[in-house]
């Protein structure tokens, strides 16, 4: 790994990052509030950082080695969180930095895990910076550097695999030749569906403020809302279900908005991901329905239907949102809500977890073992919708599958260990490891991660961090060998 | 320019990679799962795996949309379908790569139509011209033509010479010529008055055609006119009989030597004059009474790329003056590089090459790479309003990494100094590093 290499690349993502902290400085300065300061120091900060990195290597190009492209898109991520903790502090909205850059890897990795009490005591800059956090960290902080970046030749230069090593899911998105086309794509896709929401959210009599920071953090699969109660302040069933229906968008593979855009809406709906994705969606939502139907939670057919809807919607596409408490729903109704988080939404979206397509093969491989232990000599190629997976995709998503589990499994350990109780921090792991948000019990969606250790909090960080990442990306680097060959 | 690859083997993703970085939209179709992932993080291109002659997956390709599509695997039937199939589902131009005699030579212009083939290239016969140019033409390492085969440019490497060292502006060249880029280990330079040539450079020199030969002697290299008059080729598959047929045309004898005794009987059947000797490839006895004694170059094109660099360094190492060894595998090119063969030459990554003159962009009449495309030398048509008509060189504020090589006006090649002015129609060769050629190009187009 050669340093110049890296610090060119990491010097111009901190700039970049350091010019974005400009847009909530013109919130502040919109409702005339007083922290214009912290957002202006915190730009300083971060992009003289990201110039005392660059300068030095501002000379500097070439193809970027495999190596690198890795650690570039890690150290991004950390250093997104690192720098985007600093608003928080300078404004005094926290003490502790800790706390700080818990709430901006809450930001950045779309997670919404918080530890920000009485949100609605803080100034709205501070609050639209969180939700811009999500924006932002939804379509991926390499991508909007491959977006912004005038050098045409990134893709050849190693760009597409940085681009490929940020995305979620294990196929890449490739659907225009030239990759700062594709990524152009998706940008326009992701800005087109955030004003949609936007103007949706304010026809149904949001006020405009909150309108912006919730389709933000929609879009995003976010989750932050400017609003103690979340969703659920606003009362407002219309804003319930515009909110419901663009979670949902956010977590279908963007590729497939391309195809409809391109006229072929109708090969988007033979998508094999896309319709397992919808159908896991319905059931689970059928079945939480059911089941809140006769434990009696509430007393509306309507309210119920809306209220299983949104949250199975909330957690499988990790947004977070919250409209009631569910933690106090019934236990399977529970259990159903932390598998659909394990599961999460498509490859390709702003979603976490495992991913729809990842389960289809794991599952389908099992089946096909199962089979043949009665038929030894049988051939059966393992296909989705109609078309054989190729075999290095299978070992992906199985390998996935381990490293997934043991994720939630050496965090749980962690936890427990802490002195958390068991439905906390499985509960907590799955929410962050699946950047989600509320989980259950301590971290529930009525209370919040500012209760937990500081160890504790460490733990859910890296969490977040490793689960924004698809775990790869991360665990490559803790390999030893990574850092030991040339 | 959208333009669709079909097959990623050592032509189909060499190809990709340089019309990609030309800045073109590429979609590469292959079937092989290992080569896509490959293609996936090393080039800016899209890729459809699947065959190229499915219609479907031409479709998902967007071939309907494509300007340009090469069939660039190494199936000759596969890649003719494969046009056919683009052509009939709305392909611009279609490439072939072929390589079998039946359907390449003559009678075959009426079947490529119908089947939708456009233009057909074809590694052995590129890699045969390109042999023959580089022995008939002295000490080239490489030889490059523009204007029509007016202008030359040559690639040398720099012998004893009474200007090693000298400031180029001072240096007065027996004939008109200019040297447009040096090439060392450190990088690639392109040279200013300034700048000065060493023993060991390679340089590339443009000038006209006729005057080559009275260059040669002053950078202390071995003139064309001293082209060597015996050629040993080892190995008569394709492209060697194909040589040994161009180096007859310039009397040039040929002894060639080949151990299938078919392909022996075909030569010696097919060749005028050449002597063929049938025997073992790995027969040093034979190699040392046969191949060396009077020969003054050695090519080895056998099929085995790696007993091809040992046999033409065997040959140098016997006394032959100079010798070339042929290979498509791209991990020898290091060991070839170093190892004191005089010419290493990739058919493959000729191809590759080739196919960038299909993609030409506006204005840009011929593209050729220098030195592992470090450099590259482009014949460009001075549009009439374009920023540098009408203007001496001095002032056509061509940027640093670019030069004039020369110009042709009216069907002559000349070689410009300072004051010469470009005039509108004229086609002129510029070198240019990477860096600098979307501004080269910009002021030699319209405004």
């Amino acid at each position: 790994m050669r340093p110049a290499a890296v610090a060119h690349y990491l010097g111009l993502v901190l700039a970049l990052l350091g010019a974005l902290m400009l847009i909530p400085l013109g919130v502040s300065l919109i409702y005339g509030e007083h922290d214009q300061s912290a957002f202006l120091i915190s730009a300083l900060i971060t992009a003289s950082a990201g110039g005392v990195l660059w300068f030095p290597t501002r000379g500097w190009s070439g193809l970027i080695q495999r190596r690198e492209s890795f650690f570039i898109v890690a150290a991004s991520w950390l250093l997104a969180g690192v720098f985007g903790a600093l608003p928080f502090m300078m404004s005094g909205s926290f003490t502790s930095y800790l706390d700080a850059l818990f709430e901006a890897m809450g930001g950045f990795t779309t997670t919404a895990a918080s530890v920000m009490a009485d949100i609605e005591s803080h100034p709205r800059s501070i609050l639209f910076w969180r939700n811009f956090t999500q924006w932002l960290g939804g379509i991926g902080i390499i991508a909007i550097f491959i977006g912004i970046t005038p050098m045409v030749r990134l893709g050849a230069l190693g760009g597409s695999a940085m681009f490929e090593d940020e995305v979620t899911g294990s196929q890449a998105n490739r659907i225009t030749p030239k990759l700062k086309d594709t990524v152009k794509t998706l940008w326009l896709i992701y800005i087109a569906f955030t004003l949609l929401c936007m103007v949706l959210l304010l026809a149904v009599g949001m006020p405009i403020f909150d309108a912006v920071g919730n389709s933000l953090s929609a879009v995003s699969s976010g989750g932050y809302s400017p609003r103690n109660a979340s969703i659920a302040y606003y009362q407002n069933p219309a804003a319930e279900w515009i909110i419901i229906v663009f979670m949902i968008l956010s977590g279908i593979n963007f590729a497939l908005y391309y195809l409809i855009w391109k006229g072929k809406g109708s090969s988007a709906w033979q998508d094999s991901e896309l319709r397992a994705y919808l159908g896991i969606l319905v059931a689970v939502s059928a079945l939480v329905t059911v089941d809140l139907l006769t434990s009696g939670v509430f007393s509306s057919l309507g309210e119920t239907i809306r209220s299983a809807t949104f949250h199975v919607v909330s957690l499988q596409t990790g947004t977070g949102f919250a409209t009631r408490d569910f933690d106090a729903w019934p236990w399977l109704s529970k259990s159903l809500i932390l598998l659909v988080m394990f599961i999460g939404g498509s490859s390709g979206s702003t979603c976490g977890g495992l991913k729809v397509i990842r389960l289809l093969v794991v599952v389908k491989y099992a089946h096909r073992q199962l089979y043949s232990i009665f038929h030894p000599r049988v051939v059966i190629p393992l296909k989705i919708g109609g078309r054989v997976v190729p075999d290095g995709i299978v070992r992906e998503a199985l390998a996935f599958f381990v490293l997934f589990q043991s994720a939630y499994l050496l965090s749980t350990l962690a936890l427990t260990a802490l002195g958390l109780d068991l439905v906390t921090a499985l509960s907590g792991v799955a929410a962050t490891v699946g950047i989600v948000g509320p989980g259950l019990g301590l971290v529930g969606p009525a209370a919040n991660y500012a209760g937990m250790p500081d160890l504790a909090k460490v733990v859910f960080i890296l969490d977040m961090y490793v689960g924004r990442l698809d775990l790869w990306t991360v665990l490559v680097l803790l390999r030893p060998a990574f850092w030991r060959e040339p | 320019m959208k333009v669709i690859v079909v097959g990623a083997g050592i032509v189909g993703y060499n190809a990709a990679l340089l019309i990609s970085q030309e800045g073109h939209d590429v979609v590469v179709v292959e079937q092989s799962q290992e080569r896509i992932d490959k293609i996936h993080r090393k080039l800016d291109v899209m890729t459809v795996s699947g065959s190229g002659t499915n219609p479907k997956v031409m479709k998902e390709a967007g071939v309907d949309h494509a300007d340009l599509v090469v069939a660039a695997t190494d199936i000759d039937e596969v890649n003719m379908v494969a046009c056919f199939v683009a052509k009939q589902m709305g392909a611009g131009k279609t490439v072939a790569r072929l390589r079998k005699e039946e359907y390449i030579t003559n009678g075959g212009v009426s079947i490529f139509t119908s089947l939708g083939i456009d233009h057909v290239i074809t590694p052995e016969v590129l890699a045969a011209e390109e042999i023959a140019d580089v022995l008939t033409s002295g000490s080239a390492l490489a030889v490059e033509d523009f204007g029509a085969g007016k202008i030359r440019m040559m690639e040398y490497k720099v012998g004893n010479t009474p200007i090693d060292g000298m400031p180029l502006k001072d240096v007065r060249f027996p004939k008109p010529c200019k040297i447009v880029a040096i090439v060392r280990p450190s990088g690639t330079v392109i040279p200013r008055g300034n700048d000065s040539i060493r023993l060991g450079d390679h340089i590339y020199i443009v000038t006209s055609r006729e005057d080559l030969a009275d260059l040669e002697p002053f950078l202390g290299l071995r003139s064309a006119k001293a082209a060597p008059d015996n050629i040993t080729i080892f190995g008569v598959g394709r492209i060697g009989l194909r040589l040994a047929k161009t180096l007859e045309r310039h009397h040039v004898r040929v002894k060639a030597i080949e151990q299938n005794l078919d392909r022996c009987e075909l030569a010696a059947s097919e060749l005028k004059n050449a002597r063929v000797i049938c025997g073992d490839e790995r027969d040093l006895d034979l190699f040392r009474e046969e191949a060396v004694p009077g020969a003054d170059a050695f090519v080895a094109i056998t099929a085995k790329g790696d007993l091809n660099i040992l046999m033409a360094l065997l040959a140098k190492q016997m006394g032959v003056a100079r010798t070339i060894a042929v290979f498509n595998e791209p991990e020898y090119q290091l060991l070839a590089d170093n190892s004191g063969i005089d010419v290493a030459i990739s058919p493959l990554l000729l191809t590759a090459g080739a196919v960038l003159k299909f993609v030409r962009r506006s204005g840009v009449q011929y593209v050729a790479l220098l030195e592992k495309q470090q450099a590259e030398a482009l014949e460009l048509m001075a549009s009439p309003g374009s920023a540098v008509v009408g203007k001496p060189l001095k002032d056509a504020v061509l940027p640093p990494g670019a030069i004039v090589g020369a110009i042709l006006r009216n069907g002559k090649a000349m070689v410009p100094d300072g004051s010469t002015p470009i005039l509108s129609g004229d086609r002129v060769v510029v070198v240019t590093l990477p860096g600098t050629r979307a501004t080269v190009e910009r002021l030699f187009s319209a405004r």
